[in-house]
Parts: C-alpha cells; sequence; structure tokens
C-alpha cells in the first residue's frame, strides 16, 4: 500500500469550508496570508464564518466587506502605515459582526487550551483590563496556590484552517522559508488544516532539509500549489506586500462604507468574481507586476 | 545636506528613547510606531551595540547594518534579511520574562498610562470609532519589565482623564501598588512620549507629569491639548538636543524615507 497523498485543487479545497464554520486564517498582519484559498472562498461567498486570526489586514476586511462574518476574533486588523481599512473601522462592528476582544497571548492561551483538550488556560495579560467585561467567553479564577486572581481563556476550536507556506511535499510536510507567526500552534489547534505553497517539491528535497520543516503531516490535512498565491500579501523569502494593490483596496472600502459601493463591487467583480481559476487572477494581475514584487528594494 | 536641518519633535523624542537603553537591552519592537523604532535602532547603532532587538518574529542586531529599510512598515519581511533568527510569535510570547522594554500605543491614553486600542465610544457594541484592536499590547505590557507609550498625537482626544476602555493596563486608578496589587510583575509605564512633550509619572499617584517639552511647544500648549489636569513641575528639565552624530546617523541610517522629518 503507498503513502496517501494530500495534494488537491483550489476547489476542492474551497469545498472543505462550509457555511457557518469557524475559520482559522494564518499569516500576520500582510504576511504568509492564504490569498489564493480566501479568493475561492469569498468566490463561493461561504457565510456565517466565525473567522480567527493573528494580525489581519485587507482579507480579512474584505469577508468582513462582502457580508460572509458572524463573529470575528483577532487582536488586529490594519496595514500598518498604508492606512486604517474600511468595514472594520467603520460603525459595522457590534452591529453587522460581533467582535470577540482578544490580544496575542490571549489569542495563543486559546489555541493551546484546544490542541492540549484543557478547559482554560491561566494568563495574567487581561488582568485589570476591560477585556473580561467585553469578552462573554472569558472568566476571572482564583489561583489555587493563594496569588491574586487570574483570567481563564477557553478553548478556541477551528473547524478549518488556512495557512500559506514556502513549499510542501505531496505528503503534507511543509517548510516555511522564513518565519512561521502562530501558523504551527493554528495547525496544532484546528480540525482540519489546509496550506497553501508557492511551491510542491519532493520528498527527497523536504528530507535533505527535513529542519526547515515546521509543520510536519501530522497537522496537515490537504495541500494546494498555489504560486504567487499570497498577492497582494508578501510571501516571505518570496515577494513583498503590492502596497499599490492595498491602498486601491482601502479607496474602494473606505468608499463603501461611506455608502458608495459601486467601486468595492467593482473591485470584486474585478478581482474576486471573475477570475474563476487562480491563473486567471495572477493573469489579470500581470507578470510585470508580480515580478516585480520579487525584486529587492 | 540633511543634517543641517534642525532636529524634529519626533527626531528629538526618538533620541530621548535611544538615550534610555542600556547596552543589553532586550527591546520588542511592535507595528506602526516609527517613533520608538527610531529610538530604538539608532540606540544599537550608537551605544548599544549588544541590545537584543525582536521586531515581532525576527531577532536583529543592526549595530553594523548600513540602513533600516522602513520604520513605517515594520511587519515587512524585508526585515528577515537583517534577522539572526527568527521565533514563532508563541515563542516570543512565551519568553516574556526576559523583556526589559516595549512600547504601547493608544487610540487614548489615560492620566494613569492605561491605554486603549479597542475603541470610542461608551457602547462596546456601537462604536464611535472601532481601533485596530490591541495587537500583543495586553500581554506584553503586564509582563514586561517597564514601557513606554507613544502616541502620534498630542491632543484631549488622546491625552483623556480615563479610557472609554482599557486595552494594556497602566496603573489603574492610580497608586503605586496598583500593579503589585492585580499581581502584574514589572515597572509598569515609565514614560509617556507624543510629538509635543515627554511626560512621566509621579512616584506616589502615578498620575502623569510632564517631564521635558520637545521642540515647538510651550507648557501652555502642552496643557491646552492634554485632555486632564497635568502635573507641572516647577522647575522643567530641558530635553538634552539631539547630537550632530546622533541626528547623522537617524537620518542617513535609520529613517531614510523621512517618517521623523515629517511634523
Amino acid at each position: 500500500m503507498s503513502r496517501q497523498q494530500l495534494l488537491i485543487s483550489l476547489p476542492e479545497a474551497a469545498a472543505m469550508v462550509k457555511d457557518g464554520d469557524s475559520v482559522g486564517i494564518g499569516g500576520f498582519v500582510t504576511t504568509n496570508k492564504p490569498m489564493a484559498l480566501l479568493r475561492e472562498i469569498m468566490r463561493l461567498r461561504r457565510r456565517d464564518l466565525t473567522i480567527i486570526a493573528p494580525p489581519s489586514s485587507m482579507e480579512v476586511d474584505m469577508l468582513l466587506g462582502l457580508g460572509l462574518v458572524k463573529k470575528l476574533i483577532t487582536p488586529y486588523l490594519g496595514a500598518e502605515a498604508i492606512a486604517p481599512l474600511g468595514p472594520f473601522h467603520s460603525g459595522w462592528a457590534g452591529k453587522k459582526f460581533s467582535i470577540e476582544e482578544t490580544d496575542l497571548g490571549t489569542l495563543l492561551a486559546g489555541l493551546r487550551a484546544h490542541a492540549m483538550n484543557l478547559p482554560f488556560i491561566p494568563t495574567r495579560g487581561l488582568v485589570g483590563t476591560s477585556f473580561p467585561s467585553l469578552n462573554p467567553t472569558l472568566r476571572y479564577v482564583e489561583d489555587p496556590f493563594g496569588g491574586p486572581p487570574l483570567v481563564a481563556v477557553p478553548p478556541l476550536e477551528m473547524d478549518v484552517v488556512l495557512l500559506h507556506a514556502s513549499q510542501a511535499d505531496c505528503y503534507g510536510n511543509v517548510q516555511y522559508l522564513g518565519a512561521t507567526f502562530l501558523d504551527q500552534m493554528m495547525a496544532q489547534a484546528g480540525k482540519k488544516v489546509i496550506v497553501q505553497v508557492e511551491k510542491i517539491v519532493s520528498s527527497e528535497e523536504i528530507r535533505s532539509h527535513a529542519v526547515n520543516t515546521s509543520l510536519t503531516c501530522e497537522f496537515v490535512d490537504a495541500v494546494v500549489l498555489a504560486p504567487y498565491g499570497a498577492h497582494p500579501m508578501a510571501s516571505q523569502n518570496h515577494y513583498r506586500v503590492d502596497a499599490e494593490f492595498l491602498k486601491e483596496y482601502v479607496r474602494v472600502a473606505k468608499a463603501c462604507v461611506k455608502g458608495q459601493p459601486e467601486l468595492f463591487e467593482e473591485f470584486v467583480t474585478k478581482y474576486f468574481d471573475n477570475p474563476v481559476l487562480h491563473n486567471d487572477y495572477l493573469t489579470l494581475v500581470g507578470l510585470d507586476r508580480l515580478f516585480s514584487l520579487g525584486e529587492e528594494v | 545636506m540633511l543634517v543641517t536641518m534642525q532636529a524634529t519633535a519626533k527626531e528629538t523624542a526618538a533620541v530621548f528613547i535611544a538615550r534610555q537603553i542600556n547596552n543589553g537591552d532586550y527591546i520588542s519592537l511592535g507595528t506602526n510606531l516609527p517613533v520608538p523604532a527610531g529610538g530604538v535602532i539608532l540606540a544599537q547603532m550608537t551605544h548599544a551595540p549588544d541590545a537584543k532587538i525582536n521586531v515581532l518574529s525576527y531577532f536583529v542586531n543592526l549595530a553594523d547594518v548600513e540602513s533600516f529599510p522602513d520604520l513605517g512598515q515594520i511587519a515587512n519581511p524585508s526585515v528577515a534579511r537583517l534577522a539572526d533568527g527568527i521565533m514563532s510569535v508563541e515563542q516570543l510570547i512565551y519568553g516574556i520574562r526576559r523583556m526589559d522594554l516595549c512600547f504601547a500605543g493608544g487610540l487614548q491614553i489615560d492620566r494613569y498610562g492605561n491605554t486603549n486600542l479597542i475603541g470610542i465610544g461608551n457602547d462596546y457594541n456601537n462604536l464611535k470609532f472601532r481601533g485596530p484592536g490591541s495587537v500583543g499590547t495586553s500581554t506584553v505590557m503586564a509582563n514586561c519589565r517597564k514601557f513606554f507609550i507613544y502616541s502620534n498625537d498630542h491632543s484631549p482626544r488622546t491625552l483623556v482623564s480615563s479610557c472609554d476602555f482599557i486595552s494594556a493596563y497602566g496603573w489603574g486608578s492610580g497608586g503605586a501598588d496598583s500593579r503589585t496589587r492585580l499581581g502584574l510583575p514589572g515597572e509598569g509605564p515609565k514614560y509617556v512620549i507624543t510629538p509635543k512633550a515627554i511626560m512621566d509619572f509621579d512616584e506616589d499617584s502615578k498620575h502623569m507629569r510632564l517631564k521635558h517639552l520637545l521642540p515647538g511647544t510651550t507648557i501652555a500648549d502642552v496643557i491646552q491639548s492634554t485632555g486632564f489636569e497635568l502635573i507641572v513641575p516647577e522647575q522643567l528639565e530641558e530635553c538634552e538636543p539631539p547630537s550632530v552624530n546622533e541626528l547623522d546617523i537617524l537620518r542617513l541610517r535609520v529613517d531614510l524615507k523621512g517618517y521623523l522629518r515629517k511634523n
């Protein structure tokens, strides 16, 4: 009997995400975001999603703008100096979607609690802050050893986790040629884990640099080939963030929340709905633009 | 000739931050705080070549680096080129005990150094402005040895009597024991830095106090721009201006894009 191969197509991967799912999105702010997978999910308009994400940017803002999110759990949404984004920063929070207020340490505690089958992990990080009164899942607990009270963070469950990495073999051994951010913790806490990669490589190549394998196949359920799949975000050691693309998004998102949805809708149609295949999207963006993002600055 | 231009307030603030850093300190830099980032990198390129700096997941030493790419985009893979090592965010958060200095930002900063990155308004479900979120500030400021607060805006809108929400705890509702009572380790917030002034906290009440004026500001302006009654000492020490060498390095190696030259 031969080993099971985990390589599937983007549409097959998107079919693993259902309406109402809780979806974990890996990466960090504008780096290593699984944009190819997310475009497919947005094109299919998967709804009522609970989004669990480390610091995030346009990808989560777009999901909010399309009205696909029921609940958002993220410690940060923005794009650093580029600009604050649209739907998240407008008056939509609390009305069109709810937020479960968190910070990085809290998010990690929730993921770890789930990965380790614990009812909670105590943290000192939220003591004295507004979080316990804003996030109904948090509770103050006594320290059984007699110290001051701590905040208990319950497990965070994810139906599916979407990640972006450099390369993998067909068996789901994944290598990052750069930081892994929270991706390993997300993978360990996720029910199903889908990783899109820049490149599929041989098992021999993975084994020749096993020290680079950050996610072994124990934590991976499917691998999708998506070269330039993080665009317009950066992919570490491959290409930079497409800042002009993000600025274009910020313009249309801001117009949208001010009651002019036309430009946002045009943007969605152009980049998310019309290019059915990943290659169609890359063709639309264009080789010149994509290759220029690989240049050193 | 960049060096002939007088130091701006932001450059002076960055130099102040640089001078607070001891050689060997472990400092964590977060997103979107160009002035603190500029100060830390300047320190490393001058008197603190052994400072340990982490920029998100990247652990860098910039002492001998010709220049830093972009103070405005810290979460940028080009920083990875300068890294000695890369750790996961989990390793970073769970290694927090060793952090000497961190920086917090805030939509609101109150008189006791509590900060708010959550949002503005009384009703959480109907905020006037939704903030970006606390990133890691809640956990990091609770546990690191000490932290500085930085804001680009010094106005009664930002420096408020009390925050609508607290995302990172400073000195709570005041008092020198307000952190130890809650079991929070560390020395808490030490300075609040804006483009107008540098402030610290009264030793007993932990109420915010004016320490230095930055170039282009007066005491009256600072008082008027602060949304609560700032403690103003009878004798205000002058903030020692940046040296030619500090300004030179800041402009030619740290801040090539000129974030700190714009006020």
